[in-house]
């Protein structure tokens, strides 16, 4: 968001990056080591639903991809809206690296068709449960552990963003570790 | 990769030249002002500092001080977890940071936005806005007044009115200004202070119009960031209509209460017949509805 843009009001929402994501196949290991946790098998794009037509077009597309790669990439998606209007499509498959894959190429696909803006995070769950979280307006990761009625374990996510920090790029202005509460998996 | 499909929402052109022409009246009337009085030679660095100051302090307690007048309550995340997880949605879509949110406990429904940058700022509700909007045009409102601290609206409007607060200054401290004036009297006497005094009146009066206008095509410019951040701009359309139908239902005073925080609000509590367009901080209804439907049929292009 330049000066001008303000001064006049415009807005613009920062395409989104999708360049960052694999900087996680090479910091999974670092993850697995250093946090002993692992990959939680499950995975999921958070996008802002657009109400017009072409944008389910799109999402027949993104399906037919996948079940085209289905043979070598050992990996399903499914939909989930949620109530507050965004719809998540989440990945589910063993291989952190295929997940990841599967997730670019359809964060991909959105953004070449327009909906780059749409994007608002991609999810990654870990085992015992956390979560990471890619930012695609920042292109860059954080942590998110959730607890009951809407807290976070803040000091917890403070020693995760800590330690991953030399091994990928983490979101450095705590005020942007946006919540994303109650992911459907 | 193949070259990215433009967004859905485009631009709007017209509205960013017609608020690059206001904002050029209004630096071009300030200039003008500002040769007057060099050219009456009045002290004019002592009415700068004074101006700046109040400006100052204005721009910087402005947020406790809306808070205080409107005894708005902030609440945390754990108090409105919903609202709070609706917000911080739309402000990772934005890219601002989350702003802190406050309820206001009156029936009216209505919704504004207070705090000189985006780490400062609040977003107040009223308790009727909560009660009687569906879920998707509470979003709505609350993407309106997000777009709002992302314009940094209220730096904007702070700016703009600095010298319209020297004129209104003169014209009605005329007897201090005055007095003021006398101090370093040259070669010109009461015909100058006359004059000075006429000047800041029509300062006065041009910038009064030219800041409206600028502040209405700051509500534009936030009707379409609301839109293109929640993805439907239908979602404002209706709540503008029902908070503008029960707006009217209140009484009165309470009306008249609320009128001196129009500026901040959605959208404005005027009785229908002082709602001369040109004269308002907000758009007519009906305006601000034709233009989210012409969004709505741009994205079905």
């Amino acid at each position: 968001m330049g000066f001008f843009d303000a001064l006049f009001g415009r807005t613009r929402i920062p395409e989104g990056k999708t360049d960052q994501l694999f900087a996680l196949s090479t910091a999974m290991l670092d993850i697995e080591t250093r946090l002993s946790s692992t990959f939680a098998g499950q995975a999921s794009i958070v996008l802002r639903t657009v109400d017009n037509s072409g944008y389910d077009a799109l999402e027949k597309d993104v399906q037919q991809i996948l079940q085209l790669g289905g043979k070598d990439m050992p990996v399903t998606a499914r939909h989930v809206d949620d109530q507050q209007g965004y719809r998540w499509i989440v990945f589910e498959g063993k291989d952190p690296e295929d997940v990841i894959n599967a997730l670019h190429l359809t964060a991909d696909m959105l953004k070449q068709a327009g909906y780059g803006d749409s994007l608002l995070a991609a999810m990654f769950a870990f085992d015992p449960p956390w979560y990471l979280i890619y930012t695609y307006r920042r292109a860059a990761f954080y942590p998110f552990v959730p607890q009951l009625s809407h807290a976070r374990d803040n000091a917890r996510e403070f020693r995760v963003a800590e330690t991953l920090k030399p091994f990928m790029p983490i979101e450095k202005d705590p005020e942007r570790w946006y919540a994303l509460w109650d992911p459907p998996f | 990769m193949a070259k990215k499909t433009a967004a859905w929402y485009g631009h709007d052109f017209g509205l960013s030249l017609r608020m690059f022409i206001t904002m050029m009246l209004l630096a071009a009337l300030y200039l003008a002002f500002v040769v007057v009085l060099w050219e009456l030679r009045v002290g004019l660095p002592l009415l700068i500092m004074i101006i700046a100051a109040l400006a100052f302090s204005q721009y910087f307690f402005s947020d406790s001080l809306v808070m205080l007048t409107t005894r708005a309550r902030v609440v945390t995340p754990q108090q409105a977890p919903k609202l709070y997880a609706t917000v911080e949605r739309l402000s990772q879509l934005a890219d601002i940071p989350v702003p802190k949110i406050a309820i206001m406990s009156t029936r009216m429904p209505n919704a504004f936005t207070s705090g000189r940058s985006p780490k400062k700022a609040t977003i107040t509700v009223t308790q009727g806005l909560l009660d009687q909007l569906p879920e998707q045009e509470l979003e709505a409102v609350l993407a309106h007044e997000l777009t709002h601290i992302k314009n940094h609206d209220v730096a904007v409007i702070t700016l703009a009115s600095f010298f319209a607060m020297i004129a209104a200054f003169i014209v009605q401290q005329f007897f201090f200004f005055g007095l003021m004036a006398e101090e370093d009297r040259g070669r010109r006497g009461g015909q100058a202070i006359m004059l000075i005094w006429l000047a800041s009146l029509v300062v006065w009066a041009i910038s009064y119009v030219l800041i409206r206008t600028l502040s209405r095509y700051r509500e534009y410019a936030a009707d379409r960031g609301s839109a293109i951040l929640t993805g439907h701009p239908a979602y404002l359309a209706s709540a503008l209509q029902r908070i503008n139908a029960n707006m009217s239902r209140v009484p009165q005073k309470d009306l008249r209460q609320a009128e001196n925080f129009n500026a901040f609000f959605i959208f404005p509590a005027v009785r229908k017949d002082s709602m001369m367009e040109m004269f308002s901080t907000h758009p007519s209804l009906q305006h601000r509805i034709a233009h989210l439907q012409k969004m709505q049929e741009d994205m079905e292009k």
